[in-house]
């Protein structure tokens, strides 16, 4: 029971530190990450969900998919993170601490169909 | 702070005169001193503004940096104080040391000074005058987005070259360290709008669109 609580209080701490009031990149125990294909002028497409992400990063693997606009959407309320646009094969990485299953999203605004490298952690 | 000195108690021997012109001196000097750092600041619209020279603030509550539940509008929030970094920092030099600010420390940066808060829509104020440097909004500094005019969190990137692998183990180093960005990386500078710089004199800015 002790070391319950104990653990509870530790994991309350980490979620204050890590809650958006001290910015920075979590531990990535976990990630995940896809290649999303992403039709060109066709709006936003869903490209990967994850659970309780630390760390969302995007990354453009074709010049045909710049610029391109990156944005974070919550369905369970409808919360919404961005847009940012980036027109260059860098990863471009957040740092915005999500509770709840998030889903990230592509828009990509270049002159052809592109594949995006898109992951969480 | 410098130490009090002790007064001899009065045994009929005369204080010297130099140290009763030191303390005057002193004081004067300090009064010359907290009236200089005051400057006038006539930026952001001609409005003459009193500068603080305050150390710094805590940036618990940002808008751009709390977004636990979405990126907040701008017009929802309210105004935050600027800040006036050094003569000949860029707004990506500005924006780096705010990230590795709040990172480490949870307030502002030291070298750069407190000032009034811009309008809602102006992330960043450039001055004519050399010897000024830019000033930040501490609203949306990364600028924001949208017809909804949602404030931005900040991003930094790292070279496409790496592999997804590199990425994970750099980010995780960064976090092992305490060291705000990771190696490599660098802060992300969005591409503002003309509508949310303000130049110094005054510009006629275009509206928001």
């Amino acid at each position: 029971m002790r070391v319950s609580r104990s653990l509870k209080v530790l994991t309350l701490l980490v979620g204050i530190v890590f809650a958006g009031v001290a910015p920075g990149v979590t531990p990535s125990a976990l990630a995940g990450e896809v290649d999303c294909p992403v039709a060109h002028s066709g709006g936003y497409a869903n490209c990967y969900s994850w659970t309780n992400p630390g760390s969302e990063s995007a990354r453009a693997l074709s010049s045909g998919g710049l610029p391109y606009r990156f944005q974070l959407y919550r369905p369970s309320d409808g919360s919404r993170w961005g847009w940012w646009e980036w027109s260059d094969l860098n990863y471009h990485v957040l740092a915005i601490t999500i509770a709840g299953s998030v889903t990230a999203q592509v828009d990509n605004r270049g002159p052809s169909n592109a594949t995006y490298k898109v992951a969480m952690y | 702070m410098e130490a009090k000195r002790p007064f001899a108690r009065s045994t009929g021997v005369k204080r010297p005169p130099g140290i009763v012109a030191l303390a005057a001196g002193l004081l004067a000097l300090s009064l010359l001193l907290i009236v200089g750092a005051c400057g006038v600041d006539r930026s952001a619209g001609g409005s003459a503004d009193v500068r603080s020279t305050q150390v710094g603030i805590s940036l618990e509550g940002a808008p751009w940096l709390d977004q636990s539940d979405g990126a907040p509008a701008l017009e929802g929030v309210v105004p935050w104080p600027s800040l006036r970094f050094p003569a000949g920092m860029t707004y990506e030099d500005a924006l780096t040391r705010l990230f590795e600010a709040a990172r480490e420390t949870g307030r502002t940066p030291e070298e750069a000074h407190l000032a009034p808060a811009l309008p809602n829509e102006i992330v960043l104020v450039q001055s004519a005058r050399p010897e000024d440097g830019i000033r930040l909004s501490l609203t949306a500094p990364w600028g924001w987005a949208g017809t909804s005019a949602v404030i931005r969190a900040p991003s930094f990137n790292l070279p496409g070259s790496l592999t997804p692998e590199d990425v994970r183990q750099r980010l995780d180093d960064a976090n092992e360290a305490g060291e705000a960005l990771p190696r490599g990386a660098r802060i992300d500078v969005p591409g503002l709008l003309a509508c949310q710089v303000l130049n110094d004199p005054p510009n006629s800015l275009p509206p928001c669109e």
